[in-house]
């Protein structure tokens, strides 16, 4: 009467094990084909840090900029106030009013990015001393120079129209 | 270019001015370590011997190299896309490294006209006069309107004077005539002229 029972436990007892091992039946190749986002804020911080203890310089800081103007991304506020802090830390007034440039150039036609951005960094510009675009006047030309490159319509050595 | 000397690179100035070269440089790296004591702000170009930077200062004079270098050489440019040249726009004159001094007290006690002067020296050219319109394309539109308009006058001059009259085969006569033969022969008679002609009448379908 138990034979039928006991025979099909021992079954059960051989066959679970191979059905819980679940061993492969073949294996596909798995890539990672994007090349994911760099943290840029994450860079930023760690950069924060080597300049705080001394280990970095404007050197590092205009490297990571650089990377940051090609990327196709824009800085938010706490980066924003991070790098101010930097220059000021650097003692480079002109990299900072370049970075505020940079970005107002980032935002495109963006306004109301460019403004949002601004008014949240505005306590530490203040702070700092450094004026934004349009309290230093670069949101317009300021000069004219004729183009180095533009030997058609300019003389290269006077810089006086041909 | 960016190989960088991490152990010897105390002064960022001239050990990145001579990495473009490193291998051949190590004696210079380390007088340059003789000479300059550690400094993590700005870097003094004061500090750098006069034979280094009559090696290695021909291009750029006497500049602070403040950055990497897209290019190959330390060079100023102002594009949109890489805005932090590797050199300074303006030389270290005594009024600029006087004006720099005075950069590193409180920013808030500058006046704008030295702001704007720390800027100019730094960089040559704001974003706004970077993108500032030319007005070259009425140059190139006066080009292409000279181009297309003599274009057009010299092709009017030709078919009004120079062209010779048809030749005596176009005449309305001749055509008439060879049309009048080709009818005769019987050519292209499915679709052709022969088709539309009715030869028993011996006059056109109609």
């Amino acid at each position: 009467m138990f034979r039928t029972v006991i025979t099909a436990s021992k079954t059960v007892q051989r066959v679970v094990p191979i059905l819980l091992k679940q061993t492969p039946i073949g294996s596909i190749g798995c890539r990672k084909y994007s090349i994911g986002i760099y943290d840029y804020l994450q860079a930023n911080k760690d950069l924060m840090k080597k300049i705080d203890s001394g280990k970095a310089d404007g050197y590092e800081l205009r490297k990571l900029l650089t990377e940051m103007q090609g990327a196709d991304y824009i800085p938010g506020s706490e980066e924003i106030e991070n790098l101010m802090n930097a220059c000021r830390k650097l003692n480079d007034f002109s990299l900072a009013v370049r970075v505020l440039e940079a970005v107002k150039w980032k935002c495109g036609t963006d306004a109301a990015l460019y403004n949002k951005l601004i008014a949240s960094v505005k306590p530490t510009l203040d702070k700092l001393g450094i004026p934004t675009v349009d309290q230093i006047g670069y949101e317009k030309p300021e000069y004219w120079y004729p183009d180095a490159d533009d030997v058609h319509n300019y003389d290269p050595e006077t810089g006086k129209e041909l | 270019m960016l190989s960088r000397i991490p152990a010897k690179a105390v002064v960022h100035i001239n050990t990145r001015a001579l990495s473009q070269s490193a291998p051949r440089l190590t004696t210079a790296v380390t007088r340059v370590d003789a000479l300059v004591e550690k400094s993590t702000s700005q870097p003094d170009s004061s500090k750098i011997s006069q034979a280094i930077k009559d090696l290695w200062y021909p291009q750029i004079g006497n500049r602070d190299i403040v950055g990497p270098s897209i290019w190959t050489s330390h060079d100023y440019h102002d594009t949109p896309d890489q805005p932090y040249p590797a050199v300074r726009f303006a030389e270290n004159t005594s009024e600029v490294l006087a004006l720099r001094a005075k950069e590193k007290g409180d920013w808030n006690s500058l006046t704008m006209e030295e702001k704007k002067q720390l800027y100019r020296n730094s960089f040559r050219q704001t974003f706004a006069e970077m993108n500032a319109p030319t007005g070259s394309y009425k140059r190139i539109f006066i080009h292409v309107f000279y181009i297309v308009g003599f274009s057009i006058l010299y092709q009017l001059y030709f078919s009004l004077t120079c062209v010779p009259p048809k030749a005596r085969a176009y005449s309305e006569e001749i055509e008439t005539g060879r049309m009048q033969r080709m009818v005769m022969m019987g050519m292209n008679p499915v679709a052709g002229l022969a088709s539309k002609y009715d030869y028993e009448k011996n006059e056109w379908k109609k």
